[in-house]
């Protein structure tokens, strides 16, 4: 390997990791965000996933420097996460551990550190950041709070550990946990309690961490409307319910 | 059954029958999904013809049913509704076959872009700075790409 310029020698504790970030129609944001993210953990090499945005989102993470993955035609929020972990895996870089995050800075950069830090102390294989672990921040609206705390108690009380943000999209992943998540059962729009559910009976060790949230500037949430947020509670339902019935695939052996 | 109506069902399996095989000359039904469709065809025939009667009166005898055609009608569709079913499975694998397929796409795209191998995309000239931006951040890929052999190990 070329080395990138003079470094100092790299400490023992040189965290290669890569940040994720899925963006759809994220124009105008984007840039702001992969700064902030740059600043806040310059050891992370930063990839912008672009879910088949029509506006200039790809164009301007490249020209802010993150590296960019676009997919071909829109195809969810899940995808787009697998896309990154099929990258991570497969990228010549070895990635240890990975940091996902939102593209509409919803997600304070300052927290990735911290969440890696969990998974590279070998600990835990993810690291959920969970809004509701300190006090005050974004409090989400009352409907979407009931379905966070509903599937919370059954993600709890299933994978015996305490769950107060399944919905979170701010977490780290060690390598075996991505590896894991390229097999088509990692959903494609929304992953949630099932997918840690599907961790815990596959033999993953997963914990929260507090993290501070803002709320979505430009205000379009995942769950708005009137159909959505009742097709989401079903879904949820029968998502939980099949990763019950079915056996986990076991995961890939820890060596690297 | 009266003729004018047993004419009116011949007249609609023979329909049907044409209107798939010129689907399947034309190339816009392919073979493998077409012996359903057949089959569909050849049985909505043979509710009219004589020799085949005896298949009205016991499907209403089996199923316990009075009245003849609604025993047709109801078998009818069942099968429709299995025929959809399976329609939806294909489709399922279809939308993950073209996930995955829009996933390696993207990927291997931005490792050509990587390797400054892509010829430069028009739709991402929009922002003047990207170029020379984009590559001074990143480490260095090591001088032999290994990443071709990682992805296919790894799918």
């Amino acid at each position: 390997m070329i080395p990138p310029m003079s470094d100092p020698a790299p400490t023992p504790t040189k965290r290669n990791g890569l940040a994720i970030m899925p963006a759809y129609n994220e124009s105008g944001q984007i840039t702001g965000v992969i700064k902030s993210l740059r600043k806040a953990a310059p050891e992370f090499d930063i990839l912008v996933v672009d879910d088949g945005s029509r506006d200039h989102t790809a164009a301007e993470a490249l020209a802010a420097g993150a590296m960019v993955v676009r997919h071909p035609f829109n195809m969810g929020y899940g995808a787009a996460l697998q896309t990154g972990y099929k990258f991570a895996a497969s990228s010549p870089r070895h990635y240890d551990v990975l940091v996902q995050l939102d593209a509409d800075g919803q997600h304070d950069p300052k927290y990735i550190y911290p969440l890696a830090d969990r998974v590279l102390s070998g600990e835990v294989d993810v690291c959920v950041g969970s809004r509701f672990l300190v006090g005050g921040g974004y409090i989400p609206p009352f409907a979407r709070r009931v379905g966070m705390v509903l599937f919370g108690y059954i993600a709890s009380v299933v994978t015996r550990r305490r769950v107060t943000d399944p919905t979170s999209g701010y977490q780290a992943l060690g390598r075996r946990v991505f590896e894991y998540f390229q097999l088509d059962l990692f959903p494609a729009d929304y992953p949630d309690a099932d997918v840690l559910i599907l961790l815990h009976r596959a033999g993953f060790r997963a914990e929260e961490q507090p993290v501070e949230m803002q709320k979505n500037p430009i205000g379009q949430s995942m769950h708005g409307g009137v159909i959505r947020p009742l097709f989401y509670v079903f879904k949820m339902f029968l998502s939980i319910f099949v990763t019950l019935l079915r056996e986990p695939p076991p995961p890939p052996p820890s060596a690297r | 059954m009266p003729l004018q109506q047993k004419l009116v069902t011949i007249g609609a399996a023979v329909l049907v029958l044409v209107v798939i095989f010129e689907l399947v000359r034309k190339r816009k039904l392919r073979e493998e999904y077409s012996w359903l469709w057949l089959l569909a065809g050849v049985a909505i025939g043979a509710v009219a013809l004589t020799p085949f009667r005896f298949l009205v009166a016991f499907s209403s005898r089996v199923l316990g049913s009075e009245n003849p055609p609604a025993a047709i009608f109801f078998l009818g569709f069942v099968a429709v509704t299995l025929l959809c079913l399976q329609f939806s499975v294909r489709l399922s694998r279809m939308t993950e076959q073209v996930k995955n397929l829009g996933q390696k796409i993207g990927i291997l795209e931005a490792q050509l872009r990587m390797q400054h191998t892509l010829p430069v995309d028009p739709s991402l000239e929009e922002v003047d700075v990207l170029v020379e931006d984009s590559a001074s951040d990143a480490r260095p890929l090591p001088e032999s790409p290994p990443a071709l052999e990682d992805t296919t190990a790894e799918s």
